[in-house]
């Protein structure tokens, strides 16, 4: 009786190796469960799953119940956590270099953002392993536009008003300092209020963002020309994915970088409907000023990476950046 | 016997017959309210739902003959909120929102009845507040239905930008609701704002703090004894806060409760233990 129990307990030790050796990566992020992130990331689950039978799958907190970004940074480098969907704000924590993606003024279009992403993947990926990390895929975030009570005709308008910036946000600072707007630190959670009390009116965030964060209600007018295109990441840490065999690594990062390219289609055109609900609303998305107004902004964009540069990244890394956008427009002035 | 010789007297004197189907309809209507009592009394939660299903459909028709009728509007608004909320949206979320819509177009229809209520819907979040200044306790009825079909939908629909950008007029009705008669449907707007503030991170402007709060105070109105604020506090709260044995310890105290210890919450408490019990079964996944 017992040799056959012990054979019944052999056979199914032998029946279930998978179950016995599934690794279950913990990713925090701040989207809710429901959102089209969740329902992305939960298909990366389902397929990396099924391509690695079943020996790797995630497992989300979502909704922020691990904190925010800085507490999930410190739960990762303690092993509670093995990887994040960040937004800026973890990123400048692990990767300050990749914040040149967020820079104000760089880009004139998502494909540029994109184009740029791809010509200097490995000195991004450099810094994101610098920081202990291994990017599973970059994620858009959106445009960040300015949305205010009062109607905002030009950057001189600006300094009229009582911007906010993000407490320890040094890209804003920085824009809103090219601008010579003297903005009032606050963090996220007293915006509202203080929207309210009228101690500030006007903000900055990619329109999916204000819907989610209610602050439409509070505001009238949106900025046509966006500050930055920003952007966020899924990271794992270089310590959990090292300890990976070697086929998995890989397919962990193939997996990713589909459904996560996927993510940022979806994201994008959710932010388009977000910035269309806004207008529904009753927010009215101002005229566009035009190509001089613009080219002023992309003007005060270089100040403002001057600024930063040797605090959040390299000059030798903005350099680069600059001088393939030159030669990405130029090509494409040509063709048309 | 009696309600058809008096139909035929009606008919000699030359009321006009049409007026039959209309006392007819009366007569269902009233049927259908003493009816509410008794599904929400149902102890079967199969027999309860199947008999809210099957008069909703019959509570619709009658209103295309009257319209008007109050009482159809409000059963159909909370009908169709109940409904979804109790027996649809956790197996099938995408036909919950089409259900919580009817519920809240009802209600938002018997509002409309006063004419500053019109266009609730559409109004911007600063003139809808206007609008709402003008409620009285009578229309926490359907300020509530309104609210509780709309967030319903909008909970749901977290993909989905142009819903998600109405929440604030969904807040604006529910606050209403509580200003007026906070303990309208076992402290129901305690309830909304008690999963309202735990259902974001605090840097999404949730409020865990607050949410505690509202559930403390929904469970002081029904002195614990409405299951269904146990079932939220846990999937919502304790969830937020990452409390496992908080979680653990409310839906174990719903499993084992008698139903019913409120009589017209006996059906939404048997509802609430299956609520109760899937949360048990997923605990892995919230923590």
């Amino acid at each position: 009786m017992i040799s056959f129990n012990h054979a019944a307990l052999a056979l199914l030790l032998a029946a279930s190796p998978a179950a016995a050796q599934t690794t279950v990566i913990k990713l925090a992020t701040l989207a809710p469960e429901g959102s089209t992130w969740m329902k992305v990331l939960g298909e990366l689950s389902k397929d990396l799953e099924a391509k690695s039978g079943g020996k790797l799958k995630f497992k989300f907190y979502a909704g922020g119940v691990s904190g925010d970004e800085k507490d999930v940074v410190k739960k990762i480098r303690i092993g509670q956590l093995h990887g994040a969907g960040f937004t800026g704000v973890g990123l400048g924590e692990v990767a300050p270099e990749s914040r040149l993606l967020d820079a104000p003024w760089l880009f004139r279009s998502r494909a540029e953002l994109e184009a740029v992403r791809g010509k200097f993947a490995k000195e991004l990926n450099a810094a994101v392993e610098k920081g202990g990390f291994v990017l599973l895929g970059w994620t858009d975030l959106g445009s960040v536009y300015i949305f205010s009570k009062n109607p905002i005709a030009s950057p001189e308008d600006m300094k009229k008003e009582k911007m906010w910036v993000w407490e320890g946000d040094p890209i804003a600072q920085a824009a809103y300092k090219a601008l010579a707007v003297n903005p009032v630190p606050l963090s996220v959670v007293d915006v509202m209020q203080s929207l309210q009390t009228g101690m500030i009116n006007g903000v900055y965030g990619p329109p999916l963002g204000v819907v989610a964060l209610q602050w439409h209600t509070k505001l009238k007018h949106i900025y046509p020309v966006p500050i930055a295109e920003s952007t966020g990441a899924v990271l794992v840490s270089k310590k959990f994915f090292d300890s990976l065999p070697e086929d998995q690594r890989k397919l962990l990062l193939d997996v990713s970088a589909k459904h996560l390219a996927h993510l940022n289609e979806l994201t994008n055109a959710e932010n388009d409907k977000a910035l269309e609900a806004l207008k529904k609303q009753g927010l009215d998305l101002a005229a566009d000023p035009g190509q001089a107004v613009r080219r002023k902004y992309e003007e005060l964009g270089v100040g403002a990476r001057k600024e930063l540069s040797g605090k959040l990244f390299s000059a030798e890394l903005v350099g680069k950046f600059e001088k393939e956008l030159a030669a990405l427009r130029a090509r494409s002035a040509k063709k048309s | 016997m009696r309600n058809s010789l008096l139909l035929a007297a009606v008919c000699l004197a030359g009321a006009g017959c049409a007026s039959i189907d209309r006392y007819a309809l009366r007569t269902t209507a009233y049927m259908l309210e003493r009816g509410r009592t008794a599904a929400l009394d149902e102890p079967d939660y199969q027999l309860g739902r199947d008999a809210v299903a099957s008069q909703l459909k019959l509570i619709e028709t009658l209103l295309v003959s009257e319209p008007e009728n109050l009482s159809l509007r409000r059963l159909a608004a909370e009908g169709f909120g109940g409904y979804a909320f109790l027996f649809v949206e956790d197996a099938e979320p995408q036909r919950a929102k089409g259900l919580y819509i009817r519920g809240r177009d009802h209600a938002l229809a018997a509002l409309a009845q006063k004419s500053v209520f019109i266009g609730l819907k559409d109004k911007n979040a600063d003139d809808l507040e206007k609008a709402l200044k003008w409620a009285k306790k009578e229309d926490v009825p359907d300020l509530f239905w309104a609210a509780f079909g709309w967030g319903g939908m909008i909970n749901l629909s977290k993909d989905d930008a142009s819903a998600l950008a109405d929440l604030p007029k969904v807040y604006l009705l529910m606050h209403r609701v509580w200003e007026l008669e906070p303990a309208y449907h076992f402290g129901g707007a305690d309830l909304f704002f008690g999963v309202y503030h735990a259902s974001r991170p605090p840097i999404l402007g949730g409020n865990p703090a607050q949410a505690k709060t509202h559930f403390e105070w929904a469970h002081r109105i029904t002195k614990g004894q409405y299951l269904m604020t146990h079932v939220l506090n846990a999937r919502w709260y304790a969830v937020a806060v990452q409390d496992r044995e908080l979680f653990k310890q409310l839906l174990t105290k719903v499993i084992e409760s008698p139903s019913g210890q409120l009589p017209a919450a006996r059906l939404t408490d048997e509802a609430a233990k299956k609520k109760a019990a899937m949360y048990m079964e997923k605990i892995d996944d919230f923590f």
